[in-house]
């Protein structure tokens, strides 16, 4: 009888953990196949979902961004769900690391329909993206669709552009009796070391800078430089013009409108331009504008960036490969990227979310701060070089970590003609493994 | 066949809320596991294999043995699968044999992680054993208010990690930081500390002192283990109190002082936070083992190398750990029991 009772549970509980494993596999009620949602187009670009009695789809979207940010897109969500009420958006706000977190996800099978991705770090997730179209005209340039497209397809619809400018402390130039440089013209880079030594005040306290520590790329890119060459296939750190910016940076400490290191060391530049200890600020984004309310003291305007400009940031929406719902999917990314409604929801935050990369409604990004320059973003958008991708970003990012550790640009004593050699080898090598 | 995904989609079928689907569903799987064993071991017992002691064992052991297999030798075995593969984890692992393996040989920041590791492994944790060691020989005097000290020791080993090192990088700063401006007080332009490659390693060396407090508590239990009467016996025949330490407490806390360092030095080989929050410092002079390990797996997608460099670390720690466990016979001292060589020693004198 034991025996019999022992037996028939051990059958029973085997039984059970394979039934468990060889039942079928349909999908559960909340993600239908987006076919039974239907859409229409309109002329203005902006798409239905099917009528109430369809059933509705979840689109799950995951991002990044600041708080403020945050809100910017919820609000775009909310306008798209009235829009579209068979389609529900499940968003999913990352934090913090935020490309650890897809790689887990994709890799765990929980990718999520759509994710913000930013042309830098779309080559190592590309493949797991399907090709999208766009057409050129509705966008700011032909380069954010370039930017996006990995081996001639694009993998990331362009959402929005968060490019460089330059915040200048007016104050300082009228205390100088300098006078304010064109808002429309970008300066050159000797025009702005000239004016940048001119503000270096070693006997005031605190000590005065002309400019904040000048960042590498932005200046690289500001001298027609680059960091590969135009195939993508090798470092181009060794061309004169690289080295160029690299010897500009030096030069920037050596001259001392820029603060050392030991002076730099745990400060936070912006909150010394916010309270008016440096003259121009040249690693300016959309998203310090909101921080720019906290302004006392002095009165500040925007200017184009020296030279050939810095490097801009170009996000785009993709939608994964994996996704069971990519048709209700497209609907959201193409509503969220070409919709001028949505366009001119997430552009004119006052979050500064970025430049719309819709040209129709750039308008609503300028008019976010009335009586400032934030056409110079707009002009940005247009004319800078998008930021240089590689598969291997990360890595080749920790091999660029060189120039700072050991050239004179960062704490480093040797020269950008030195090291560059080496470290181009070493990148050259990892693109081409 | 996904038991896992099967049983998601039959709970949010049945109307389980989404959010507890995967406690419910991991719950069931326990169960469900548990209860074979359950049946296997009743079977067991009805063809009399085993007797009902051996099944309540078993029995009450299976939910650690389970949480052993699905947490730690599962995933253990799983990494070194993935150890021979190249996986970027976004894409399907591809078998790559020992490339891995032979890759860390030739790779420059394998030495210099391994240096920064094993430099701060055999400074910091001698530096700990000893200072807990002073702090608590101190702590077991005799005083009034001896145990406020004790509480203050005590106190920092609560901020550890992310918050000690945030902290750290402020007291360490070398414009306002407090030891520079101490320094500066005597005259002494101090170094530049995380900004000055040279000098981020001792700094990280310094802050590990940081928390002997833990390690203080338990020696301190030692020293109140030791027997009043070695000491009085010493006094009689006239030992001073430097003799009673070297021949009394000292050889009476080494089996706490070998559990500390064994502890330690565990814990110093897989130094993470500090490295990773300082950016591995100036010219990679915070690189430690598991920080690099972490930027293979996690900011570099080579999922597959970051394997074998985490089998390499524990091949290492577990050498260094065998040959502390080896050397221990030679100065551990045991009250109650004799080391296997005295005893050895002390029978083959008795057969002669």
């Amino acid at each position: 009888m034991k025996r019999a009772l022992a037996l028939l549970l051990t059958g029973v509980f085997s039984l059970s953990v394979l039934l468990t494993g060889c039942g079928n596999s349909d999908n559960g009620t909340n993600q239908t196949d987006a076919s039974n949602t239907g859409s229409v187009a309109d002329s203005a670009g902006e798409t239905k979902a099917g009528d109430a009695g369809s059933e509705q789809t979840t689109v799950v979207f995951a991002y990044w961004g600041a708080e403020s940010e945050n809100n910017a897109i919820k609000n775009v969500i909310a306008d798209f769900e009235a829009n579209n009420p068979a389609i529900k958006i499940e968003a999913q706000w990352i934090q913090s690391d935020y490309l650890t977190k897809v790689q887990v996800q994709i890799a765990g099978d929980t990718a999520a329909d759509v994710y913000l991705m930013s042309a830098s770090d779309l080559p190592g997730f590309a493949d797991n993206y399907i090709a999208q179209e766009a057409d050129t005209a509705n966008y700011l340039s032909e380069n954010l669709i370039e930017s996006l497209t990995i081996d001639g397809e694009l993998k990331s619809k362009p959402f929005i552009v968060k490019p460089k400018v330059m915040a200048i402390n007016k104050t300082l130039f009228e205390e100088k009796n300098i006078d304010i440089p064109s808002l429309t013209e970008s300066m050159t880079v000797q025009e702005f070391e000239d004016l940048a030594v001119q503000f270096v005040k070693e006997e005031s306290s605190p000590q005065i800078f002309g400019s904040e520590p000048l960042w590498l790329t932005n200046w690289i890119y500001a001298f027609n430089g680059s960091y590969y060459t135009s195939d993508g296939m090798a470092s181009n750190l060794t061309s004169s013009e690289t080295i160029a910016a690299a010897n500009f940076a030096i030069r920037s400490k050596e001259l001392g409108y820029v603060p050392n290191d030991t002076q730099k060391e745990g400060q936070s530049m912006m909150d010394w331009f916010l309270s008016g200890r440096i003259a121009m600020y040249t690693d300016f984004g959309p998203w310090n504008i909101p921080q720019m309310e906290e302004v006392e003291g002095f009165e500040w305007e925007l200017l184009i960036f020296p030279g050939n400009g810095g490097a801009k940031e170009v996000n785009g929406l993709s939608i994964t490969k994996t996704s069971r719902n990519k048709e209700a999917a497209q609907i959201f990314v193409d509503y969220l990227c070409e919709s001028e409604r949505a366009q001119s929801i997430i552009g004119g935050d006052k979050s500064a979310y970025g430049v719309p990369v819709n040209p129709n409604v750039v308008r609503d990004f300028e008019s976010i701060y009335e009586g400032k320059n934030l056409a110079a973003f707009v002009n940005a958008a247009y004319n800078q070089t998008p930021s240089e991708t590689q598969k291997r970003t990360n890595e080749i990012n920790s091999i660029h970590d060189r120039i700072s550790d050991e050239t004179l640009v960062g704490s480093g004593e040797l020269t950008p003609e030195e090291v560059f050699p080496s470290i181009a080898e070493a990148v050259t090598s990892i693109i081409q493994r | 066949m996904n038991i896992i995904q099967n049983l998601r989609e039959l709970f949010l079928k049945i109307g389980v809320p989404e959010s507890i689907v995967p406690v419910c569903t991991f719950a069931l799987i326990i169960v469900l596991a548990v209860g074979v064993i359950y049946a296997i071991l009743r079977l067991l017992l009805a063809i009399k294999k085993i007797n009902s002691a051996t099944k309540s064992f078993y029995l009450f052991v299976t939910p650690w043995i389970l949480g052993f297999l699905i947490f730690t030798l599962g995933p253990m075995l799983y990494s070194l699968y993935i150890s021979f593969h190249d996986w970027e984890l976004v894409k399907a692992p591809t078998f790559s044999g020992f490339d891995n393996y032979s890759r860390m040989i030739s790779d420059p920041l394998v030495r210099k992680s391994l240096s920064v590791t094993f430099t701060y492994t055999f400074i910091a944790v001698p530096l700990q054993v000893m200072l807990a060691f002073i702090i608590a020989s101190l702590m077991n005097m005799k005083l009034e208010g001896i145990k406020i000290f004790r509480t203050i020791f005590y106190l920092p080993t609560l901020v550890q990690g992310v918050a000690q090192t945030v902290l750290f990088i402020w007291v360490f700063n070398p414009n306002v930081g407090i030891i520079n401006s101490v320094l500066r007080i005597f005259g002494i332009e101090g170094p530049g500390w995380f900004s000055d490659p040279n000098w981020s390693l001792p700094a990280v060396i310094i802050m590990s002192l940081w928390t002997v407090g833990g390690s203080m508590i338990i020696y301190l239990a030692g020293f109140q283990d030791i027997s009043v009467s070695l000491y009085e016996q010493a006094s009689v025949d006239g030992a001073r109190s430097v003799h009673k330490l070297f021949y009394i407490t000292i050889p009476q806390m080494t089996p706490i002082i070998f559990f500390n360092m064994v502890t330690a030095m565990i814990g110093a080989f897989q130094t993470f936070t500090q490295g990773y929050l300082l950016g591995g410092g100036k010219n990679n002079s915070l690189l430690f083992y598991s920080y690099y390990l972490y930027e293979n797996a996690f900011m570099w997608f080579k999922m597959g190398y970051a394997s074998a460099l985490a089998w390499l670390l524990f091949t290492i720690i577990l050498i260094f750990t065998l040959l502390v466990f080896r050397s221990s016979s030679m100065w551990v001292y045991y009250e109650t029991e004799m080391s296997g060589n005295r005893r050895k020693k002390n029978e083959k004198k008795n057969d002669k």
